[in-house]
C-alpha cells in the first residue's frame, strides 16, 4: 500500500500543467535529439542542461529525464529508416530494423519499435518503483569500501564490455581520472594542477567537457564523414507506405522478446557501466540463439528488432535505480542527470526517497507519463520526424553549434569554459574518430573525486590495509561481480577475434 | 593521424606524471594519504597504457578508417568556432552568433546567398531573444559595448 500512496504523491507532484508541458517538450526534444546522427542521450542532455536553468527544479528534472529517454526512442528511428544508429545503443536494431525497411515494412518496424520501446521502458519504470525503495534500504548499509567498489566496477564494465578495445577505454578513463583530480585537494587544501589559474581552483567543470566531448566531437566527426555534403533525404527508407500498422503476426513473434529483453535489460541497467548498449546487444544474441529460425536474424525478423529495442529502454530505466539511490551514475547520459540534480541542489543517495520523495517519486510518475507520451508521439508523429531526417546536416550542424557554445557559457558565464569546451570537442573528435571512449572519459570525471574520496575513507578505516576490501561481505561480492564482468570480457573479446579470423579464412579461401 | 593522436597523450600523460610526482606526496609524515596518492597511481598508469598504444600503433602501422575524409571542411568549422568564441568575448553574443552563421553557412551551403543571409541573421536573433528573455541565461556581453 506504501508503494501507492508514493506513486499517488508523484503523480501529485508530476501532474500539474506546466510540468507536462515540460515532459511533453522533454520527450519531442529528446526525439529530435535521437535522430540526429552520431547524437545520443548523452549529447542531448549535455547541450540542453544549461536551458533549464530558468526553470523550478522538480519540473526541470522531469524534462531532462524525458529528454534521456525520448532520445533513446528516437535513435532508433535513423537506425531503421538510415542504417545509421544515432548512438551505440541502438546499433543492434539496425541488424533486422533496416532490413524490414527495406522490404518496404518502415511502417511495421517503426511501429513496433516504438511499443516495444514502450514496453522495455515501463518494465523498467514499474521495476524501479518496487525496487528503489529496497535499494535505497540495502544501500544504507554501504560504506565508502562499499562505494568505491561500486566506482570501480562501473568502470570496468564500461572499459572491458563497451567498445572493440579495451586499452583505448582504459586510457579513455584514465584520462577522465587525471581531469578529476585538479582543483582543490579537500583534505589538505592544496592546490593541484591548477597552473595559478583561480578558474581552475573549483576543479574541471563536468559540462563544458561533456558538451565538448559528445556534442562538439560528434559534430566534428560528421563533417569528417561528409555528412554535409548530401542532404540524408535520398537514402531514406521510407516512401508512403501502404502498410503501416503490424500485422498478427508480427505480434505473435514479438510477444516473448518483449518481455525478455524487458527484463534483461533492466537487470544489466543496474549493473553501473554496463547500460543500454550492453543491454541490446545481448538482447539481440539471446534472442538470435534461442530462436528456432535464427537463419531470419538480419534479414528482418521482428523480434530482432524488438528485443534490443525493449532492452534498451528497460536499461535507460534500470540505470536510473544507482543514480538514485546510490548517486552513482552507471553511464554518460546518467551522469549529465547526476550534474543536474546537483545543479538543483538535490543530492541523490539513500536518503534521496526518503529526504526528498516529491522529487523522487515525481521523477518516477513522470516516467509512466513519459513513456505513455513518446509512444503517442512516436507512432503519431513518424512522418514529421522522416521530414525532420531531411533537413540538410550543413544547416543543422551550425545551429547545433551555437546552442553548444552559448549554452556552455549560460552555465557559469565563463569564457574559459567556452575555450574548455572547444579543446574538449577537438579531443572529442580524434576520440571518436580513433575509436577511443569519450563516454568513459566523462564518467571517470564524474566518478574520479568519488572514487579518491573513499578510497580516502576507506583506508583511514581499516589503517591502510587494502585487505578491508575482502574482509567486508558487500565489498568482496562486487569485487567477485566485477571480477566476472573482467572474465566475461576477456572471453567476449577471444570470441570475437577468433569469429574475425574464421571470417577471414573464408574469405581468403573463397579467393 | 593515429599514431600522432597517440603520442600527443602520451607526451600530456607523461607530462602530468612527471608534475604528481614532483610536486605532491603520495602519504603524509603520519602515513596517510597525501594529495599525490591519486595522482601518481593514474599517472603511472596513464603512461604505461598510452605507451602501450605508441607502441602498438607503430608496430601496427593501421591505415585510417575507411571513409573518404573532409579535413579540409572539419578544420574549417574548428577554426569557425574559435572565431566565434573569440568574437563573442569581444563584440558580444549577438553579432558572435550572427558572423559565425555567416562565415559557416558561406562555406557549407555555397551558392545560396538569400537562404544563408535569413538563416544566419534569423537564428542567432532567434536564439538571443530566448536566452536573454525566456531562459534569462547569461551571454557574453562583449567588451566594446554594442548597443544592445
Amino acid at each position: 500500500m506504501e508503494l501507492f500512496d508514493h506513486l499517488l504523491l508523484g503523480l501529485s507532484v508530476a501532474i500539474t500543467p506546466i510540468n507536462i508541458v515540460y515532459l511533453l517538450a522533454g520527450a519531442m526534444i529528446g526525439m529530435i535529439v535521437g535522430i540526429i546522427p552520431g547524437f545520443g542521450p548523452a549529447a542531448g542532455l549535455s547541450i540542453l542542461l544549461p536551458l533549464t536553468f530558468g526553470m523550478d527544479p522538480i519540473g526541470a528534472i522531469m524534462m531532462l529525464a524525458a529528454i534521456y529517454y525520448g532520445a533513446m526512442y528516437g535513435g532508433t528511428i535513423t537506425s531503421i529508416l538510415l542504417n545509421t544508429p544515432g548512438e551505440s545503443a541502438v546499433v543492434a536494431s539496425t541488424f533486422d530494423g533496416y532490413p524490414l525497411a527495406q522490404q518496404g515494412r518502415a511502417g511495421p518496424a517503426l511501429v513496433m519499435q516504438a511499443v516495444a520501446s514502450f514496453f522495455g521502458g515501463t518494465v523498467g519504470v514499474i521495476l524501479i518503483t518496487v525496487l528503489a525503495a529496497v535499494f535505497a534500504l540495502v544501500t544504507r548499509s554501504f560504506g565508502p569500501p562499499e562505494f568505491f567498489m561500486l566506482v570501480m566496477m562501473g568502470m570496468v564494465t564500461l572499459v572491458v564490455l563497451i567498445g572493440d578495445n579495451w586499452r583505448y577505454g582504459a586510457v579513455s578513463a584514465l584520462i577522465g581520472f587525471a581531469l578529476g583530480t585538479v582543483g582543490v585537494d579537500l583534505e589538505t587544501g592544496l592546490q593541484r594542477f591548477t597552473f595559478g589559474s583561480a578558474e581552475l581552483i573549483g576543479g574541471i567543470e563536468f559540462i563544458p567537457i561533456a558538451i565538448g566531448l559528445f556534442g562538439l566531437g560528434e559534430l566534428y566527426y560528421a563533417f569528417y564523414q561528409g555528412l554535409h555534403r548530401a542532404g540524408s533525404g535520398g537514402i531514406i527508407q521510407y516512401q508512403n507506405e501502404k502498410e503501416f500498422w503490424p500485422n498478427a503476426q508480427d505480434w505473435i513473434v514479438s510477444k516473448l522478446a518483449l518481455v525478455r529483453g524487458s527484463i534483461l535489460g533492466f537487470c544489466v541497467g543496474l549493473m553501473p557501466g554496463a547500460g543500454a548498449t550492453v543491454a541490446s546487444l545481448m538482447a539481440y544474441s539471446i534472442e538470435k540463439s534461442s530462436s528456432k529460425t535464427p537463419e531470419r536474424f538480419g534479414k528482418g525478423a521482428m523480434e530482432g528488432l524488438v528485443a534490443p529495442e525493449a532492452a534498451n529502454n528497460a536499461a535507460s530505466a534500470g540505470a536510473m535505480v544507482p543514480l538514485l539511490t546510490l548517486g552513482i551514475p552507471g553511464s554518460a547520459s546518467t551522469a549529465v542527470l547526476l550534474a543536474a540534480f546537483v545543479l538543483w541542489g538535490v543530492k541523490p543517495g539513500p536518503l534521496l526517497m526518503e529526504q526528498n520523495p516529491e522529487l523522487a517519486w515525481g521523477l518516477v510518475a513522470s516516467m509512466y507519463l513519459g513513456n505513455m507520451a513518446l509512444l503517442a508521439i512516436n507512432i503519431f508523429a513518424i512522418p514529421v520526424f522522416v521530414m525532420m531526417l531531411k533537413v540538410p546536416y550543413r544547416l543543422l550542424a551550425p545551429a547545433v553549434i551555437l546552442v553548444c557554445t552559448m549554452g556552455t557559457f549560460s552555465v557559469h558565464g565563463s569564457i574559459i569554459e567556452v575555450w574548455l569546451m572547444f579543446a574538449a570537442g577537438i579531443v572529442g573528435f580524434f576520440m571518436k574518430l580513433y575509436g577511443y571512449s569519450p563516454a568513459a572519459t566523462v564518467l571517470a570525471l564524474v566518478l574520479g573525486p568519488l572514487a579518491e574520496e573513499t578510497l580516502r575513507q576507506t583506508l583511514i578505516i581499516s589503517r591502510g590495509s587494502p585487505l578491508i576490501f575482502v574482509e567486508r561481505g558487500t565489498s568482496l561480492i562486487i569485487l567477485l561481480i566485477t571480477l566476472g564482468v573482467v572474465a566475461f570480457g576477456i572471453y567476449m573479446s577471444h570470441s570475437r577475434k577468433a569469429e574475425k579470423m574464421k571470417a577471414n579464412a573464408v574469405d581468403t579461401s573463397s579467393e | 593521424m593515429r599514431t600522432v593522436f597517440a603520442v600527443a597523450l602520451l607526451l600530456l600523460a607523461v607530462f602530468y606524471t612527471a608534475m604528481a610526482f614532483a610536486d605532491f606526496n603520495f602519504l603524509s609524515p603520519r602515513g596517510r594519504i597525501a594529495p599525490g596518492f591519486f595522482p601518481q597511481i593514474i599517472g603511472s598508469l596513464l603512461v604505461f597504457f598510452t605507451l602501450s598504444t605508441v607502441i602498438i600503433e607503430f608496430r601496427r602501422r593501421q591505415t585510417e578508417p575507411g571513409i573518404l575524409p573532409d579535413w579540409g571542411v572539419t578544420l574549417s568549422v574548428n577554426a569557425l568556432v574559435g572565431v566565434f568564441i573569440v568574437a563573442s568575448h569581444f563584440l558580444g553574443a549577438l553579432p558572435g552568433m550572427i558572423i559565425f552563421m555567416l562565415l559557416t553557412l558561406s562555406l557549407l551551403n555555397r551558392g545560396k546567398h538569400m537562404v544563408n543571409l535569413l538563416l544566419g541573421v534569423a537564428l542567432p536573433v532567434l536564439m538571443f531573444v530566448s536566452f536573454r528573455f525566456w531562459l534569462n541565461a547569461a551571454m557574453p556581453p562583449g567588451m566594446i559595448g554594442l548597443p544592445y
